[in-house]
């Protein structure tokens, strides 16, 4: 490679410059965001890098060298290209976001960048649930895993905190309305009145979801009951005020009383696509019933262990996301990870498919909170398998693994869908989904040690 | 419009031994109409007397903000600012506590204030009518105890209608200068300051440089020492970090570039005016990923002579060497030192044909106009163009047409632009140095469009149109800019969201941007035309 300079040498006298930094990154704090030789095709590799590069820019408050990749980028990103280019333009998108806000609101607790969305229907929801099995993975094995743990009950209640809209729940129904018992067991579930504001977004409230379900149960002939928790105000489902007043609201609401938990039903705790909606920011709270500084989602689990569950089922996406990480990094993180459902739908909808259209523009808009966000404003904080196990340990639990009949049929489920899809089961005994070996989407089961152990902290 | 005016009449000598700034006036019966039109009822003959009041107010208001309390800033009751001198004396007295005369009682006070008839009781009907409406209201404002005006009352200026008086005293003086009235045009700059100093933000600024450019023209202090080129540069520096100007232009010249370039193996870009080379990190990275492979690139730059005899260029050429390592690309630099770019030719730039044949872009922000400050430099450059059968030519200009015959029109159009670009940048809320230097930069723009002339007059814009006629006779046919520079200007433009008024025009495959309504920069493209090969 010829770099071939004429001329004289260059004098010693350097004119001080702002900003000759795209040059040399000596100021820089990653030198090895530089990109380096990307020759020939433009993979994931080098869109990596150019996010990085503008990353640790918009991270160092470098905002002209943050343009100028921008500018790069713009060249590169296409909404209808191949899933790096399609990703890559929701990245550009949310760092353009971002970099056009002056200060980053910290006041308002709004969960950002979420405008006025489409609503599916509950048969786009369900076309959508089944298209790829990233929530039926997670279904499958919590449902199982239930199954295992409730047996012998006959009176079995569900704390259900999930995104989807009770997706879950007709295949157990469907589950318990087969098994030969007489009389049959009894299953209640009981959700929230507030979710996270997040895709997928239902065009119908809560409540009616709860009258569909309980008219299935019933042709299942199974008795059912559906309740609705009320927390927080009313509150529309796409404009959630989530500030921590909010969420200290909200664990005031989960204990025994509220939940109505019954001594001779087994309690199911199951969280799906849902803890990561938890401040994982560890701060002293205001509520002073939980001692020392903890996050708010380590007080949840810790409220949950009181409740004295026989199960409690966490499924989630694992990714690291969460307080911990700086924007470049997270930015890494984020695109990689997003790669995966991006790739998925590459296999299984074509370029301009409507549909898919509409699922990477959901998934844009997590990339623009992701990426665009901070504080109370940056409501996705994913947290990854090997971080939540620990944190479950810290919160008095004990993994339950899942067991063969379980594993079985979630490979059956796999069966279902295409190839790129496996399976991997881990030494704590959890379930990993996979795209093409990525890790996906992660579930796991757990019990709270013993019940004294949260007893003897005094609680309301 | 022009109007007859009296220019041998000027005003008598100052009544008080005061020393002041002026020529010696000539004597004058009559009414200065100049300032009649602007509302003041002052004759040409009291001026100096009005000019010396004039400055007594300057430093009493001067005084009064230094005391952090600037009276002048807000938007209070102003009475009968037709009556200059009236206004101005009690303005002063009010500032200062006492009248400038000791009496004050009865009709006659107002003349006796002025330290001179304004009028004579000889004057014509119609005059002393005007004036004893004016004292009039002005004693009622005062009210029936003629001591009134020593009482302390919030004064002054309604500063909407000073800002209006500001740019038409800006014109007046103008016009003064074009008519070579340059007494006339030295009261009206001196009164320019006055008003000036009750605005705040883009508009106060905006009319000190435009009074300080007048200010040398009429005392011929001109030409401003000319800045060496590193200073020059550290200015422009500022003006790239703030607003969206030169950004627009590298985004959109260089997606021409880029798009212009698809395909070629060796590429070679001469950059009229190399400066910082900030235009050419973006292009070479985006070059580096293209699938493919990049191509070899060859930047020629061409930049002024150093004060201190430095190699500006080659240091610059050395940075974007090591980039090009970095980023795998083969870079190869050349800088040429010129004083103009009419003394370049393609031959010495030599360009490479056969085997290492090169796909030749051509680059020119800010450069074209300079060069119709000499005739025939234009036409050569565009010749020399031609001769380095260029794929693309980029051109940003400013979009204004500040190279007009007559002074004055060349006064308004920049004092229009000017404010527009000043308004722009005050939005953005950056603050700080960089929009100081910035408003330092653009101030060297306003004075040389304004006070020199001749060859040393280089701030020549012209319009889009005017350089599309231009080009079209050298023998250029416009390349429309595509899709994606659009793309890129508005990508921009949404990163600077809190100047929420700036706007992109597409017009005839250029692209303009501006602030609202106004376009200020734009960006075109060229090639060679096609009948001629």
């Amino acid at each position: 490679m010829k770099a071939d300079v004429r001329g004289k040498n260059p004098s010693p006298t350097i004119s001080s410059m702002q900003n000759p930094s795209l040059f040399t990154n000596s100021r820089s704090s990653i030198s090895g965001a530089v990109l380096t030789g990307c020759l020939s095709s433009l993979d994931g590799a080098c869109i990596e890098k150019l996010l990085l590069h503008c990353g640790s820019a918009l991270e160092s408050n470098d905002v002209t060298l943050a343009q100028q990749v921008m500018w790069v980028l713009n060249n590169v990103a296409s909404a209808v290209g191949d899933p790096n280019q399609r990703l890559a333009s929701y990245f550009l998108r949310a760092l353009v976001s971002r970099a056009s806000r002056v200060c980053p609101a910290t006041m308002s607790f709004k969960a950002a960048g979420i405008p006025h969305r489409r609503l599916m229907s509950v048969t786009e929801l369900a076309g959508y649930v089944d298209l790829i099995p990233w929530h039926r993975f997670g279904f499958c094995a919590s449902n199982n895993a239930i199954l295992d743990a409730v047996r012998g009950f006959r009176k079995i209640h569900i704390l259900d905190l999930s995104i989807t809209h009770c997706m879950q729940w007709p295949t157990l129904i469907d589950a318990l309305g087969k098994e030969p018992e007489c009389p049959p067991v009894e299953l209640r579930i009981s959700v929230l009145s507030w979710r996270p504001p997040t895709p997928p977004l239902l065009n119908i409230p809560i409540e009616k979801v709860g009258q569909r379900l309980v008219n299935f149960a019933r042709y299942r002939d199974v008795p059912f009951e559906f309740n609705v928790i009320k927390v927080g105000g009313p509150v529309e489902e796409e404009e959630t005020v989530v500030s921590s007043s909010f969420y200290d609201f909200l664990l005031s609401q989960l204990n025994a009383t509220i939940v109505k938990v019954n001594v001779d039903e087994a309690l199911v705790v199951n969280i799906q696509n849902w803890l990561r909606y938890l401040p994982d920011e560890e701060t002293s709270l205001s509520d002073s019933s939980c001692d020392g500084i903890m996050s708010y989602r380590d007080s949840f689990l810790e409220l949950v262990g009181r409740l004295s569950p026989c199960l409690v089922t966490v499924v989630d996406e694992d990714c690291d996301l969460g307080a911990q990480s700086g924007l470049a990094s997270r930015i890494v993180s984020c695109f990689n990870y997003m790669w995966i459902p991006f790739d998925a739908f590459e296999t299984f909808l074509p370029k301009d498919s409507p549909q898919r259209i509409e699922y990477e523009s959901d998934i844009g808009h997590k990339i623009e909170n992701i990426v665009g966000y901070e504080g109370a404003q940056r409501i996705e904080r994913l947290e990854s398998e090997g971080r939540l196990c620990r944190r479950m340990a810290a919160a008095g639990f004990m993994s339950v693994p899942f067991g063969e009949e379980t594993v079985k049929e979630v490979k059956a489920l796999l069966d279902e869908h295409a190839s790129g899809w496996g399976m991997k089961k881990d030494e704590e005994g959890m379930l990993v989904l996979t795209w093409k070996g990525h890790n996906a989407v992660y579930a796991g089961a757990w019990v709270p040690y013993a019940p004294a152990f949260h007893q003897n902290n005094l609680l309301v | 419009m022009k109007r007859d005016r009296d220019r041998g009449k000027a005003a008598a000598a100052a009544a008080s031994g005061k020393p002041n700034m002026w020529p010696e006036p000539q004597p004058d019966a009559g009414m200065d109409e100049l300032f009649a039109v602007l509302g003041y009822k002052v004759k040409s003959s009291d001026m100096a007397d009005v000019a010396e009041k004039l400055e007594q107010l300057e430093m009493a208001m001067g005084t009064t903000a230094d005391d952090g309390v600037s009276v002048l800033a807000d938007d209070t009751v102003h009475y009968n600012p037709s009556d200059l001198s009236g206004w101005v004396d009690n303005m002063l007295t009010e500032l200062t506590g006492e009248s400038s005369t000791p009496n004050f009682a009865g009709e006659d006070d107002l003349r006796a204030i002025a330290g001179g008839a304004i009028f004579d009781t000889t004057e014509s009907d119609n005059g002393c009518k005007r004036m004893k409406a004016a004292e009039a209201d002005v004693r009622s404002e005062f009210g029936e105890n003629s001591s009134a005006v020593q009482q302390p009352r919030a004064v002054v200026v309604d500063s909407q209608e000073t800002g209006v008086r500001l740019v038409h005293t800006l014109m007046a003086c103008a016009e003064a200068v074009q008519q070579e009235n340059m007494k006339l045009a030295d009261a009206l700059v001196k009164h320019v300051g006055l008003l000036a100093v009750s605005q705040i933000g883009a508009m106060r600024k905006v009319a000190t440089y435009f009074a300080e450019a007048l200010a040398r023209r009429i005392y011929k202090i001109y030409p401003e020492e000319p800045l060496d080129s590193s200073l020059s540069d550290i200015l422009q520096m500022h003006f790239y970090e703030t607003g969206p100007y030169l950004k627009f232009a590298h985004f959109t010249a260089n997606q021409a570039i880029l798009e212009a370039f698809a395909g070629a193996n060796r590429v070679h870009v001469i950059d009229f005016s190399l400066r910082q080379g900030m235009q050419w990190p973006a292009l070479m990275q985006a070059l580096a990923l293209r699938p493919g492979g990049p191509p070899a690139f060859r930047l020629t730059g061409i930049g002024p002579p150093q004060p201190d005899n430095s190699d500006a260029l080659q240091q610059v050429g050395w940075k974007l060497a090591q980039l090009a390592e970095t980023i795998g690309v083969e870079f190869e630099f050349r800088g040429f030192v010129t004083n103009s770019l009419a003394d370049l030719d393609a031959e010495m730039l030599e360009i490479r044909a056969g085997d290492e044949e090169e796909t030749v872009a051509v680059n020119s922000v800010f450069e074209l106009h300079q060069l119709l400050a000499r005739p025939g430099a234009v036409e050569k450059v565009l010749d020399s163009i031609k001769a380095m059968r260029p794929k693309i030519v980029t051109v940003v200009e400013q979009e204004a047409n500040h190279n007009g015959g007559a002074f004055l029109d060349r006064f308004n159009e920049s004092l229009h632009y000017y404010s527009t670009m000043f308004d722009s940048l005050e939005s953005d809320g950056g603050g700080g140095q960089d929009l100081m230097m910035t408003e330092v930069y653009l101030g060297r723009q306003i004075c040389n469009v304004v006070a020199c002339d001749g060859a040393e007059r280089v701030e020549r814009h012209e319009t889009l149109e005017q350089w599309r006629a231009r080009m079209g006779s050298a023998g250029f046919d416009p390349v429309q800019l595509g899709s994606n520079a659009f793309k890129q200007a508005s990508m921009l433009l949404a990163l600077f969201s809190s100047g929420e008024g700036y706007m992109v025009e597409e017009r005839d495959g250029c692209l303009m941007l501006g602030w609202h309504t106004r376009p200020l920069i734009a960006t075109s493209a060229w090639r060679i035309a096609a009948a001629e090969g």
